[in-house]
């Protein structure tokens, strides 16, 4: 087991250096067929490679090594004034590793998750400041979400986990300088330099469990807020040549922008397992949208350029640097409740300790959340769109046990479907002159996806 | 232009899409306005001018959809001019006395013979005819327009035909107020969603309103509408252009275009707006038209369509010393719609 750890740490320990991204994929649409088919509703009850994004504290559950892989698809349709916004779909890979062991008499679990999305790994866009946004379900779900945790049980009824999710910021130049001759352009003399970083940046995963053998477990758990900054810089100095005449200019531009803002959340679960085989399970969470920061860019650009005294030269001024306006988000909190009833199958006797140990189990599972919109009614320059939102969601599993030699443990598949519903919320502008107008939004989501674990 | 940039930074140097989610953005359709490109206008007019004339100075363009059906593009416009009797070379800096009508089915590209709808007459007009408003009432048109004396009013049944009603002026010298012993200029005429007619006028470097019952009597507001902004480099509003819209939730806006002329001179096209006739203007964050061409834009016109918006103004035909003649310009919003080729 333990060279088996040891690989799988060095293995998360090269991801945690990827400089990676992360995204809100788990909090909107699940991560992994079972949290999602319970929207998320697992804060005291994931023990599976989802409790990474969910609760670390529930991986010190795990009985063996286990691997998971799935695929997940949400179908985004939102629309302003009847018309769809074209909001890109979130589809991509979800996957994730548990391995659990002991040091001395210590149990503790080490997990690592991703969700890789087909479209890129990673993905800003920065629109101007009153260029209509549905930023909740925009690039916000379209980036790479790795994180790696570690729990522990240091006593018998409590369980403590935490470890860090990844992001990677931006920041570059570019630059150039020389001379330009607009009449021989092959004579010009252009020199540029490229200067890029991708930092990392990280925000915690906290959460501890617990739990009473027969009645279920507590669960608490926080992450910390993250977002994107992206800065970039622009230098063009040097001078236009044509013939005789020389015009020396400067071009500066730098921007920078916040984009695909994580808030903080703190959640409060508990998952009540006294009917047996019955897990339902209530999470509450408490989510900082407030401390939103506008995703509008920052932009300051100056142009100097010296024209020869009486050429007909009209030059732009340069444009006065943008100010975003507070978005002035409200914090949430966000019920969701989750049922899951696993459906013995087969039962087989192995041995006397194996009695009830159902060979093979169908566990069906149904959950429900409503989460209010944080974003306040755009009546003014920005038009943040967003409605409340209610999601529906339906799931079922095949999991087998003891295969023998082979697969002395589980294999495990699940399935799941989910609706979202944004009902039409109308806003009219506080100023006729506004150039975007009234708008009327409304959405909604359909996802799918399945998820296969092997535990040994 | 396109302001919204797209980077997408990929930690293994991968490369996503630009991404959606900016598909039908919601939009009034009430500016900023592009200038037309080239693919855009045909009727042999280089773009943006959709008309130009450098020997009778077509300006002041007030442009009517012909059916007041936003689904189809047909419009006429009512176009003022400069004749010189017998060919003589003419001074664009002189006033235009004549009217003429052009048609366009795309909404844009005038083609074809411009027939005189009104000539200047002598008397108190002073031969002078210029910025005129062509309104739709009924199966016939009303055209207001601006003379030597103030405000006068045409009628034609089928828009092409005009006879001056005997009233002659319908707004001429205020006796006081704030815009007392100012000829009214640059009328622009709307009906009103009560049946009545209201009039926006330019005097003083500010735009007033008239109100009508009947489109020829009318009441002057004791206040202009809208004054330059106090503190700024604004020194003078000219030539109104009313045009309404409904809002998505079904709000009655009117907006109100002019030009804002600076202190060093330059003017842009601005928009103001209020809901109905309720209270105050008010203006719109930015320019809307204009900003930093150094073409001196005024006299605007804007006819809306379902999902675009067109909008006329007269500038300078040209930065060039052999440009510097009136000429009547097309922009569109949204800035970012391409129209399809005429």
């Amino acid at each position: 087991m333990k060279p088996r750890i040891a690989a799988l740490c060095l293995a998360a320990t090269a991801f945690a250096h990827a400089n990676s991204a992360l995204a809100g994929l788990p909090d909107t649409y699940g991560f992994g067929s079972r949290a999602a088919a319970m929207v998320g509703a697992v804060g005291a009850d994931a023990k599976d490679f989802s409790a990474v994004a969910y609760n670390p504290a529930g991986l010190v559950e795990a009985s063996g090594v286990s691997v998971s892989v799935g695929y997940t698809m949400n179908r985004q349709r939102l629309l302003v004034n009847e018309r769809d916004s074209g909001v890109d779909d979130v589809r991509g890979l979800v996957a994730g590793v548990v391995a659990p062991g002991r040091v001395g008499s210590l149990p503790f679990a080490f997990g690592v998750a991703v969700h890789l999305p087909d479209d890129g790994i990673s993905f800003l866009k920065a629109r101007r400041q009153e260029a209509p946004r549905w930023e909740l379900y925009d690039t916000r779900q379209q980036l790479l979400f790795l994180a790696a945790t570690l729990a522990i049980r240091p006593l018998p009824w409590l369980e403590v986990g935490g470890g860090m999710g990844y992001l990677s910021a931006t920041r570059g130049q570019f630059g150039i300088r020389g001379s330009a001759d607009l009449a021989a352009p092959y004579d010009s003399a252009l020199e540029h330099e490229v200067d890029a970083d991708l930092t990392a940046v990280r925000y915690p995963l906290l959460g501890l469990r617990v739990g009473k053998p027969g009645w279920g477990a507590i669960g608490l758990s926080y992450r910390g807020a993250s977002k994107l900054d992206l800065q970039l810089g622009a230098r063009l100095a040097g001078a236009v040549k044509l013939g005789a005449l020389e015009v020396p200019l400067l071009y500066a531009l730098e921007a920078r922008t916040f984009s695909s803002f994580s808030p903080a959340m703190l959640t409060v679960a508990y998952s009540f397992q006294r009917v047996e085989r019955l897990h339902f399970n209530v999470d509450l969470a408490w989510v900082h949208w407030s401390a939103y920061e506008s995703p509008v860019a920052r932009i300051q650009a100056e142009l100097h350029v010296e024209p020869p005294p009486g050429a007909p030269v009209s030059l732009p001024s340069s444009p006065a640097p943008t100010t975003p306006i507070p978005p002035h988000f409200r914090d949430r909190v966000v019920p969701r409740v989750g049922v899951e009833w696993r459906l013995p199958m087969v039962r087989q006797q192995v041995t006397a300790h194996d009695a009830d140990v159902p060979r093979v189990e169908v566990p069906l599972r149904a959950g429900f959340s409503y989460e209010m919109s944080p974003v306040p009614e755009p009546r003014g320059v920005t038009t943040f769109l967003d409605a409340d939102r209610y999601t529906f969601a339906l799931g079922a599993g095949l999991a087998v046990s003891k295969l023998g030699e082979v697969l002395p443990g589980t294999l495990r598949f699940d399935v799941h479907a989910a609706l979202s519903v944004l009902p039409s919320r109308s806003v009219s502008k506080r100023s006729p002159a506004d150039f975007t107008g009234d708008v009327t939004a409304r959405g909604s989501s359909a996802g799918f996806g399945a998820n296969a674990e092997v535990a040994f | 232009m396109k302001r919204a940039w797209v980077l997408c930074v990929a930690g293994c140097a991968t490369l996503a899409e630009a991404g959606g989610g900016d598909d039908n953005a919601p939009n009034a359709n009430a500016g900023p306005f592009r200038a037309l490109r080239y693919e855009e206008l045909g009727g042999g007019h280089t773009a943006p001018y959709a008309l130009r004339d450098d020997s009778e100075f077509l300006r002041d363009a007030s442009v009517v959809d012909r059916d007041g059906d936003p689904a189809t593009l047909g419009v006429f416009a009512i176009v003022a001019r400069r004749r010189v009797p017998g060919g003589a070379a003419s001074d664009p800096d002189l006033p235009t006395n004549e009217l003429v009508r052009f048609d366009a089915e795309d909404g844009r590209s005038f083609v074809g013979e411009a027939p005189v709808v009104l000539a200047a007459a002598a008397g108190e007009e002073g031969g002078v005819l210029a910025s005129p408003s062509a309104v739709l009432d009924g199966e016939g048109v009303r055209l207001y327009y601006a003379t030597a004396a103030g405000i006068g009013l045409a009628e034609s049944a089928d828009g092409r035909a005009f006879t001056r009603t005997p009233t002659g002026t319908v707004l001429g010298l205020a006796a006081n107020g704030w815009d007392a012993h100012v000829v009214p200029s640059s009328p622009s005429v709307v009906r009103a969603h009560d049946g009545g007619w209201r009039m926006f006028y330019e005097a003083n470097g500010a735009l007033g309103e008239a109100t009508s019952a009947d489109g020829r009597v009318w009441v002057r507001r004791s206040a202009p509408v809208l004054v330059p902004a106090p503190g700024a480099a604004e020194v003078a509003l000219h030539a109104p252009g009313a045009v309404w819209s409904r809002s998505a939730l079904g709000r009655d806006i009117l907006w109100l275009y002019y030009a804002s002329e600076a202190a060093d001179g330059e003017r842009t096209i601005e928009v103001a707006a209020r809901e109905g006739d309720g209270a105050g203007f008010e203006r719109a964050a930015s320019p809307v038209f204009g900003m930093g061409s150094g073409l001196r834009p005024t006299e605007p016109s804007v006819v809306r369509f379902d999902g675009v918006s067109l909008l006329f103004v007269t500038e300078r035909a040209g930065k060039g010393a052999s440009q510097a003649y009136p000429a009547v310009a097309c922009g569109v919003a949204p800035a970012s719609l391409s129209l399809p080729a005429p």
